[in-house]
């Protein structure tokens, strides 16, 4: 039954020591404060990873070309290479049936060079680069304005471009950009979208935020690149596992291009299976990381909130000691000090909740505005929160618990003495 | 009321202290009486274990015709409790209560509800002069009134027996004068059996008994 009276003392003691009441308090409220924190980031961080990875299909094979480093076969190092359609047709011919889509990219005049780019009024050097139509289908992006390269744009090799977000607001400030024309070295092309890259995690080709996307074919023909291409990303079909070939590709066009088996930096060879996989385990990595850094945090507050139990109960030993002299059964003092405990880290424990929940939402409902971040819908599940909580309570039960016991271990006259 | 035979008490130690020596000492309800010696000759002793805050080696000490040995904790409380009230030197009011608060403490441990026993802490912070300072915390009161308050406070629950111990050891004359008048009072008024202890001759003077202690025996005892 509800004992008002009882749990009026428990309030009233409490309430008038109002300094080791708080200081109890924030030692629980900060615990799972700071864990809620953490385990709120480390559910956006995988769920982040997960969305930005989403749209991209594992059975997937990557090659970049690059300079080589070795001289081989006759010829110097540091020779650019890079893969054309004959290379191509080599790796259906050997592995009939194996290349389900491809997506290809082309740097322009050459990876990693900046050209020259104006509006009317102004100008900036970017990295300029043709795509397929379906690059948007392996690298995260998201089309702001207007559309991306399409399939009539390739076939009639259309001077058209899709402009970054930033450079169509360093060429057009204030003006939509879609509809206007652009100028390159010897060419205009009419801009017919703007895009972002949504992912800080993965770009396949130049960063798509800063730079000026064409059609391949018309940056193939513009700059008299015929049938190149430095980046080939191939979707595989299902009997062709990309764990399994994906080295073989590139043996492949290591053999045709005459590049030393060993010069690992003349190719970025990617697995995009295994890239998923490597992040997959950075991301549970990461996640319990930030678990134990949260439970670390936790066990502080625990310890905390145990040391100021234990000190502020040793100090009360004496007052334990005049309440015994005064017929309070050693029960009653018990119930007293663990309710005590109980009231404070509960309500300190619900207000750490709160605030967490409250925190994290506020966090995940500012990353909702804010696309390109690292992290996805942070939130702290339920189960996680109230386990935190109880273990809190229990561990403050246990710290009121263990000097009030001593406390009353001992006989009244020396918990009297107690200074 | 308080029947002491053959009483021993040893305090443990590298060198023990043996305090208590074979302690007979029979005290009747009603009485006003007061142990002296001097420090370490086992007064303060005879007055812990008669209070049940300590215990003894050996011997017999029945209180109000109940053997005192081996008590459980429960049966230590209700009996300090029901039957007997302490007065320290040191007042012993616990700090963050005010003086209603700290009268009604012993009262809250026999289960009254709140309001009555507030009530009745008024009363007798009224009977000792503090009714105006119920509400002051110890730390704004004086020594005297302190102890006034600790009065009240053993006084609420009518104990057969009051325990004091030096419980004018902090005070100045005029004010010590006053605390004994009040004790004086209530073994003459209630019949409530009263033991002093002090190392003051006039206050053992102002008791109708005087129990002189000196190396852990009873040396002298007069009327």
């Amino acid at each position: 039954m509800f004992d008002k009276d009882f749990w009026q003392e428990v309030w009233e003691t409490i309430r008038r020591q109002k300094v080791r009441s708080l200081m109890t308090a924030f030692g629980v409220f900060w615990g799972l404060l700071i864990l809620m924190f953490m385990v709120g980031a480390g559910v956006g961080f995988n769920s982040g990873v997960t969305m930005h990875t989403k749209a991209m299909s594992s059975n997937t094979v990557g090659y970049f070309t690059f300079p080589t480093t070795i001289a081989y076969g006759g010829l110097e190092r540091g020779r650019r290479w890079v893969i054309t359609d004959a290379d191509i047709q080599a790796i259906e011919q050997k592995f009939p049936g194996s290349i389900h889509d491809q997506v290809l990219v082309l740097e322009v005049p050459s990876p990693g060079e900046t050209q020259l780019v104006k509006s009317d009024s102004y100008s900036d050097m970017v990295i300029v680069a043709g795509a397929t139509d379906n690059y948007p289908s392996i690298s995260p992006l998201r089309i702001l304005d207007g559309r991306f390269i399409s399939k009539f744009d390739l076939i009639e090799s259309r001077k058209v471009c899709v402009l970054g977000e930033h450079l169509a607001a360093k060429l057009f400030p204030g003006q939509e950009a879609v509809g206007k024309d652009v100028h390159l070295e010897g060419f205009s092309c009419k801009v017919v979208g703007v895009m972002r890259k949504t992912s800080p995690l993965f770009h396949m080709g130049p960063n798509e935020s800063e730079s000026l996307y064409l059609p391949l074919s018309t940056a193939q023909l513009l700059y008299n690149h015929w049938d190149e291409q430095n980046i080939a990303l191939f979707h595989l079909n299902e009997e062709y596992p990309s764990d399994k070939y994906y080295r073989q590709f590139g043996d492949l066009l290591y053999q045709r291009h005459s590049i030393a088996p060993n010069d690992a930096e003349a190719m970025f060879q990617v697995d995009l299976k295994a890239q998923l996989s490597q992040m997959s385990v950075v991301g549970d990595g990461i996640n319990l990381l930030l678990w134990l850094v949260g439970l670390g945090t936790l066990l502080a507050g625990l310890i905390g909130i145990a040391n100021i139990m234990m000190v502020t109960v040793k100090e009360r030993t004496q007052e334990i000691g005049v309440r015994r002299a005064l017929g309070a059964m050693p029960s009653a003092i018990i119930r007293q000090i663990m309710c005590e405990s109980l009231v404070l880290t509960l309500a300190a424990g619900i207000a750490g909740l709160v605030a967490g929940f409250w925190g994290v939402y506020l966090v995940s409902s500012r990353l909702a505005t804010e696309e390109g971040s690292l992290f996805d819908n942070p939130h702290v599940p339920f189960i996680a929160a109230i386990a935190a909580l109880a273990v809190l309570v229990a561990g403050g039960l246990l710290a009121g618990w263990i000097p009030a016991k001593r406390a009353l271990s001992i006989k009244a006259i020396e918990a009297l003495r107690e200074e | 009321m308080i029947d002491f035979k053959g009483i021993h008490k040893t305090y443990p130690g590298e060198v023990p202290l043996h305090v208590l020596k074979g302690v007979d000492l029979h005290i009747d309800e009603g009485e006003l009486v007061s142990i002296m010696g001097a420090s370490g000759s086992g007064k303060s002793t005879m007055l812990n274990i008669m209070g049940i805050l300590d215990d003894y080696d050996e011997g017999e000490y029945r209180l109000a015709g109940k053997l005192v040995r081996n008590l459980d904790d429960r049966t230590e409380a209700i009996y300090r409790n029901k039957l007997i009230g302490f007065i320290f030197q040191s007042f012993n009011l616990i700090y963050y209560k005010n003086a209603m608060e700290n009268v009604a403490l012993p009262l809250y441990y026999r289960g009254v509800k709140r309001k009555e026993r507030n009530d009745l802490a008024m009363e007798y912070l009224d009977k000792v002069g503090l009714a105006e300072h119920w509400h002051h915390l110890p730390m704004q009161l004086s020594g005297g009134q302190r102890q006034r308050v600790a009065i009240a406070r053993a006084l609420i629950t009518h104990p057969k027996i009051l325990l004091a111990d030096e419980p004018t050891g902090a005070l100045d004359s005029k004010t010590t004068q006053e605390v004994m008048d009040m004790l004086c009072e209530v073994n003459r008024k209630e019949g409530q059996t009263v033991v002093i202890v002090t190392h003051e001759q006039e206050i053992a003077n102002q008791t109708d008994r005087r129990i002189f202690f000196k190396d852990g025996v009873i040396y002298k005892d007069e009327r």
